[in-house]
């Protein structure tokens, strides 16, 4: 089975100068787990995930009992947001980035997806274009139905 | 075999030194080939007091690593860091104060880089909520772990060793080292009153919300934080009493790991991961070269040359004293201490040996060899506060202000290190001159 046939080709791309509040409002306002950046031509240059946001937002060195010590985050959260107000998505993207091919199989990127951090894969084609993404969700939907004959609805 | 083990010696130090090959390699590699080349026999480097292992060093540093590993986990230390904070009524100079004195105290009993990764933090949250610069704060944090780890035999590393080679106990560290630390740690405060006493200003509004702060947040396992402050103090207390009970350090400390490990319910395996294997393992290395050097005859040497330079008699150490307090300080600052004292010591026996004739505790602990250990001491520890990359705990400091945004340079380490290098080690040379050569 070839990814290509049930990949997530609803993608949400960025352009690498894209800002940080704008970044930060379409992570807010979309579904998508990732937000793609690439060039003009939709080449693939990296991935900013919801965490690398979050990650912008809360100090790195905040334990959860260092949080709960704190009365209301809020202000550090307000403070960090404006210091990041120069940073753009290429700044804050993943470079280093585990793809998958459209003629990768199911259980490839399934094993792929197991063995990584992340929730989603970028495919991209030979010549680097970002042509759609796999995730958990994809796979497990699509095991259920074509592989197990589940009903796709409960 | 003399120029192979001093070949092996120097090019290790030279890779130690240039940072390009992880240490534990270079001291791992050193070792297999001071073994393979047949300057010391295996028998000698796993078996022989004078030319092995250290074992005693070695147990008393994984036992230690293995109750602060447990320990940690408590969030005691947070609390009292943020409790502190609060008790300085949101002050910044006087959280500083506070903060230092926290650091130096937990550094004393507990390894000086777990006590700066568990107050930065906290330290970083406080300056957040205060709106300052965090970077001052941090590096004296990171001179307070090297400064108050130097008062007791489990500190810092180089104690650890100097009391196995020279055969000193708990106690010894405490009556001579620690009044020093305690004057240097007054005068130092005092002297960063002048520095930041005017420097640190901050709002009410963001007093208060440090006040606001709540500290028994902190606290994840107050059962695991009662069975370990227990097993903690029950350890200290076996410290201070192992020369009457005639135990050597490290089984102190391994009985209090293995029972607070027993008690904790905590999982070994993941008690003993975090365990820094990487340190244990430069450390044998280190022996074992060092070992080498010994028994081809550069130790000797070296010590012939140190006493044709320092001239020192069974009557007078004052300049070997003297050198040792700033040649050690000005080293430290530069490579890593545990090596520099890895071979001061074995060279230090030598000298002891020499100049007071027979051997063991006679030599060794002579009155006039004393004031020479703690020099040792002093310089060592103390010189590690120069530069950014003078001891663990600067790395780390310096690594954790990277991560969160604000990154410590080089130079701006160095510009709050070397004033209080130089201060801590003319503190030091007054100290011994005083004690140990004008009244001593």
């Amino acid at each position: 089975m070839k990814i290509i046939r049930f990949m997530n080709t609803e993608l949400t791309r960025v352009a690498p100068d894209t800002d940080f509040p704008t970044l930060l409002a379409t992570h807010a306002s979309t579904e998508t787990r990732h937000t793609y950046v690439t060039d003009e031509a939709g080449k693939l240059l990296g991935v900013v995930a919801n965490l690398d946001m979050m990650k912008k937002l809360v100090p790195s060195y905040l334990t959860a009992g260092l949080a709960a010590s704190i009365s209301d985050g809020a202000e550090l959260i307000r403070k960090r947001f404006e210091e990041c107000q120069h940073l753009t998505a290429a700044d804050i993207m993943q470079h280093d980035l585990l793809l998958l091919n459209p003629e990768d199989t199911l259980i490839e990127a399934d094993v792929r997806l197991q063995e990584s951090r992340y929730n989603a894969l970028p495919v991209v084609d030979a010549a680097g274009i970002l042509v759609g993404d796999v995730g958990r969700k994809e796979i497990l939907k699509h095991i259920a139905v074509e592989i197990c004959g589940l009903p796709a609805t409960v | 075999m003399f120029w192979v083990a001093t070949c092996i010696f120097l090019v290790c130090y030279a890779a130690i030194v240039s940072e390009k090959i992880h240490k534990t390699k270079v001291a791992l590699v050193g070792a297999a080939l001071t073994l393979v080349l047949k300057v010391l026999t295996q028998d000698d480097a796993f078996h022989s007091v004078d030319l092995g292992v250290d074992w005693n060093v070695i147990f008393l540093l994984i036992s230690m690593m293995i109750m602060v590993n447990i320990m940690s986990k408590t969030g005691v230390f947070q609390y009292i860091a943020i409790k502190a904070a609060k008790l300085g009524r949101g002050n910044p100079f006087s959280i500083m104060v506070i903060f230092a004195v926290i650091t130096a105290v937990a550094s004393a009993f507990l390894d000086n880089v777990t006590t700066v990764l568990l107050l930065a933090p906290v330290t970083l949250l406080i300056a957040d909520e205060l709106e300052i610069d965090p970077i001052p704060f941090l590096i004296t944090e990171a001179m307070a772990s090297n400064i108050g780890g130097t008062a007791t035999l489990i500190g810092d590393p180089p104690n650890i060793m100097i009391a196995s080679k020279a055969g000193l106990n708990f106690m010894d560290f405490i009556i001579h080292l620690t009044p020093v630390i305690i004057i240097i740690m007054i005068v130092w405060m005092l002297f960063w009153k002048i520095v930041f006493g005017k420097r640190l200003h901050v709002s009410e509004e963001n007093k208060v919300r440090v006040m606001a702060m709540n500290e028994r947040e902190m606290i994840k396992d107050p059962k695991l934080l009662m069975k370990s402050g227990i097993i903690m103090c029950l350890t200290i207390c076996g410290f201070v009493i192992h020369g009457f009970l005639h135990f050597e350090p490290a089984t102190i400390a391994l009985a209090g790991a293995a029972t607070l490990l027993l008690i904790s319910g905590e999982d070994p395996h993941q008690v003993l991961v975090e365990v820094e294997w990487p340190t244990i393992f430069f450390f044998i290395g280190l022996f074992i070269i060092i070992g080498g050097t010994v028994k081809a005859g550069m130790i000797s040497f070296m010590s012939q040359q140190m006493i044709a330079l320092t001239a020192p008699t069974a009557d007078n150490t004052l300049v070997l004293s003297m050198v040792m307090v700033w040649f050690s300080g000005f080293a430290s600052a530069i490579v890593d201490n545990i090596p520099f004292v890895a071979t001061m010591n074995p060279l230090l026996v030598e000298m002891a040996e020499k100049i007071f004739g027979g051997t063991g505790v006679n030599a060794l602990q002579h009155a006039k060899m004393l004031p020479v250990w703690w020099a040792l001491s002093l310089g060592a520890c103390l010189g590690g506060n120069g530069t950014a990359i003078g001891a663990s705990a600067n790395v780390i400091i310096v690594g954790m202000a990277e991560k969160a945004g604000k990154p410590i340079t080089f130079l701006r380490f160095m510009k709050y290190g070397i004033p209080v290098t130089m201060l801590t080690l003319a503190i030091s040379s007054l100290y011994i001159y005083v004690r140990y050569y004008s009244f001593g």
